[in-house]
């Protein structure tokens, strides 16, 4: 069974290239487009992988994995920050709240899918 | 002068000390002596007398016994050979025996013609109860000038010593009264003198230089006494008013003391004022009646006259003046009137006016210190003017001050208030950058993303035209991110928001850090890149890991970029001192002359540069010195590079860019 990613992004060109990305690699994608729903998503669907855009309308991306990482059923999931908030300060207030890895935008396709393959093996 | 009275005055003594002490010398010793040569004398005289009518008694009375009956019944004969035995004696000059009538019986030789110096010794001769003649013995008195010289030499030695030891007990007698303890009074009181004590007198010690010396000693004290109470109320005033700087305070001063220390019956002060109106500033002692009769212009006109004199005016004798003036002063009882100008240099201040009803006050020497007084009040009148000034612009300076200084409280403000939108606009500023960078990155990202994926022929292979088209997009693509975030790195590092996180760093690791990340490129172009092994191993440096990373990337990327493939990159450490020295250098075109001075300033590309469509945006050399200066270190660049050799290029080949920065050890 292909192992499942959860694409949180309210940018909708990002989740179109990062979707075609991840099924062309044989995973599974779900999507979300604002930190609410992404958060109920993941509830929801138990993903392997979640990837986080940092600002975004209503919650963003911190907020979300701060509550990804209190619920119980999916602070195991990794979380890979994906921003355009490239700075270092950005980077160490991700990774604190519990995400796994931190990509800044853009990103080459490559580099992003090796990053979801080291951890998902 | 007192001092020059002291030395020229000869004395008048009638009895020296020397007169003194040879009078009593004489008095004393000149009796002494004669009356111990004239007991000497007698007494030597009374010896030998003694001695001798002693003996003549004896003759005589031998011859007495001998002769009583030879003068009755004459054996004359015998008589004479004891007559002649007795003449033996050198002492007896003539003998001669008389009979009761002086009838000469027997007589010896006479031994001198005159027996004026010699002794005559008569003795009667009895015979039974009878006077029967008499015996007359003259003896030599030579031996009594010889006892008296032998003794006069003894007498004469006896009489200098005595007298030496009779001197020696007169001078200290004498010199003991007449001097040391004169001498010892005199001292005394000097003592006391030097001491402070001048009210300190000599009692008078008589007639002589001594006296004399006394009586100057006196004098002087007496003259240095006024001098010093002169002096001390000179100073004692001088100091009340030197303490004053308020002109009026001063004045008050001034005009009780003209009446209390210096016995002026009344005083007044005029001053020159600012206009040059000369005016009674303030009196005292004046009668009403005085003041209601025009006395003050009259004072005025007297002190203007001083004032035009520069000197100072005494008056004493009112009757030889007008008759107008004499009567009010008489009325006023004023016997003495002076005026004394204050002056400082030609700088006429004003005049002092002290008058006294005593004919005899003021003599020259009150004068002379009033003068002295004048010259300080006049330097504490124009000091109190000039702090009046002073504290005139002072004030006006405060007020200039309050005045500026509320505009400047006001500028102040508006300069705060302007500096608040100032920081609010670089805080815009930066946050604009921010997110203007972060909504330009997001649709970048699909971009880049998909172009990327285009480019490598997903999901279906493009035509060369498509493709070639795909790349250009691509690229520009990537310029654009890169624009973007050099732009943000710029304005965070203006704003001050890049704060360096020091550690010692191995230049070395990093530098290899910097060439892995390159690697791709460096391969593309075949370059060879040399990394040059430092003379000695490299200290750490304490730098920012991430900033530095950026330097090297930017110098590095640039030798890359700008040189053509297979070109040459080499890479040196020098330490130099307090500084380690990192070299980029290749052996590219370099960069011409018209180029070089702006290289570092922001946006600037050489127009070579974007003739060969070398990706840039201009900011990377910009940040790098930024970030190095940041460091605490410089960065240059050198064009062409000087010394090839070095690198085994020949000196021929293309000019190449060396590009030298330095960091601080520590
Ligand atoms: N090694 C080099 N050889 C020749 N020219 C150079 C070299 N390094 C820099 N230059 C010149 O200096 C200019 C400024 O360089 P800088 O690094 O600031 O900007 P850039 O490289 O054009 O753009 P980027 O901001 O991407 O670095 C370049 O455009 C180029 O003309
Ligand atoms: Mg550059």
């Amino acid at each position: 069974m292909s192992k499942k990613v959860l694409i949180v992004d309210d940018e909708p060109g990002v989740v179109k290239m990062v979707k075609y990305l991840l099924e062309k690699n044989s995973f599974a994608v779900v999507s979300a487009n604002e930190g609410e729903e992404g958060v109920k998503l993941a509830i929801q669907e138990k993903p392997d992988l979640i990837l986080m855009d940092i600002m975004m309308p209503l919650i963003d991306g911190n907020e979300a994995t701060r509550r990804l990482k209190e619920n119980e059923v999916t602070k195991q999931i990794p979380v890979i920050m994906l921003s355009a908030l490239g700075q270092e300060g950005d980077v160490a207030k991700s990774l604190e709240l519990g995400a796994m890895d931190y990509i800044v935008k853009p990103f080459h396709p490559q580099e992003l899918m090796d990053r979801v393959k080291k951890i998902l093996g | 002068m007192p001092n020059e009275k002291i030395i020229n005055f000869r004395p008048k003594i009638k009895f020296t000390l020397g007169f003194k002490f040879v009078a009593a010398l004489m008095v004393v010793l000149i009796p002494l002596m004669l009356l111990i040569g004239f007991i000497i004398i007698k007494q030597v005289k009374q010896v030998v007398t003694d001695d001798i009518s002693k003996k003549s008694k004896n003759y005589a009375s031998f011859l007495a016994k001998v002769s009583r009956q030879g003068i009755k019944e004459a054996d004359v004969a015998i008589l004479k050979r004891y007559v002649q035995e007795i003449s033996g004696d050198k002492d007896v000059l003539y003998i001669l025996l008389v009979d009761t009538k002086n009838k000469p019986i027997i007589h010896s030789e006479k031994k001198a013609d005159n027996f004026n110096s010699a002794l005559e010794v008569q003795i009667p001769i009895f015979y039974k109860s009878e006077r029967t003649g008499t015996i007359k013995i003259w003896y030599s008195l030579s031996r009594v000038a010889e006892e008296l010289t032998t003794n006069v030499q003894q007498v004469l030695f006896l009489v200098v010593v005595l007298g030496i030891i009779l001197l020696g007990l007169v001078m200290f007698v004498v010199s003991e009264q007449m001097i040391f303890n004169r001498i010892g009074k005199l001292l005394k009181a000097m003592r006391r003198v030097q001491k402070g004590d001048l009210s300190t007198r000599v009692e008078k010690l008589g007639n002589d230089e001594l006296g004399y010396l006394a009586g100057q000693f006196n004098q002087m004290v007496t003259q240095v006494e006024e001098n010093q109470q002169q002096l001390t109320l000179l100073f004692e005033m001088s100091r009340a008013v030197t303490a004053a700087l308020d002109i009026t305070l001063i004045m008050d001063l001034v005009l009780e003391m003209s009446v209390e220390k210096l016995q002026g019956t009344s005083c007044s002060i005029f001053l020159v004022g600012d206009s040059g109106l000369f005016k009674m500033r303030g009196a005292r002692g004046l009668s009403t009646s005085f003041v209601n009769a025009n006395g003050i212009a009259l004072l005025e006109d007297m002190a203007q006259k001083a004032l035009l004199y520069n000197e100072p005016l005494v008056i004493r004798d009112f009757n030889l003046s007008p008759g107008n003036l004499s009567a009010l002063l008489i009325q006023e009882q004023i016997a003495v009137m002076v005026n004394i100008p204050l002056l400082i240099g030609d700088r006429k201040l004003g005049v002092l006016n002290i008058n006294s009803h005593n004919p005899e006050a003021f003599p020259p020497e009150r004068v002379e210190l009033l003068m002295a007084f004048a010259r300080q009040l006049a330097v504490v009148l124009q000091n109190a003017q000039l702090y009046e000034q002073t504290q005139q612009f002072s004030k006006e300076l405060e007020e200039k001050i309050n005045i500026a200084t509320g505009n400047l409280a006001r500028a102040n403000e508006r300069l705060k208030l302007a500096n608040e939108k100032l920081v609010e606009l670089s805080q815009a500023k930066s946050d604009f950058i921010a997110i203007v960078s972060h909504e330009l990155r997001s649709p970048l990202t699909s971009i880049l993303g998909f172009t990327d994926l285009l480019v490598q022929g997903e999901p279906g292979a493009l035509n060369a035209t498509q493709k070639d088209f795909m790349e250009i997009i691509n690229q520009n693509t990537r310029r654009l991110i890169d624009l973007i975030n050099n732009l943000l790195n710029l304005s965070k590092i203006e704003a001050g928001k890049v704060e360096l996180k020091k550690t010692p760093l191995d230049l070395e690791k990093t530098l290899h850090g910097v060439l892995h990340n390159l690697r791709l490129t460096i391969t593309e172009k075949k370059l060879n890149i040399r990394v040059l092994p430092p003379a000695e191993p490299l200290a750490l440096v304490p730098a920012d890991e991430n900033q530095l990373t950026a330097i090297l990337l930017n110098l590095l990327t640039n030798a890359i970029k700008y040189i053509p493939a297979q070109g040459e990159v080499v890479i040196n450490f020098k330490d130099a001192g307090k500084f380690i020295e990192i070299q980029v250098i290749d052996n590219g075109d370099g960069i011409e002359d018209k180029d070089l001075p702006h290289i570092f300033d922001r946006f600037y590309r050489s127009a070579k540069a974007k003739a060969e469509h070398v990706i840039g945006t201009g900011l990377g050399l910009a940040i790098s010195k930024l970030l190095v200066e940041m460091h605490g270190g410089k960065i240059w660049v050198e064009s062409p590079v000087s010394d090839k050799e070095v690198f085994n290029w020949d000196k021929r080949d293309r000019n190449g860019a060396k590009f030298t920065f330095t960091l601080p050890k520590n």
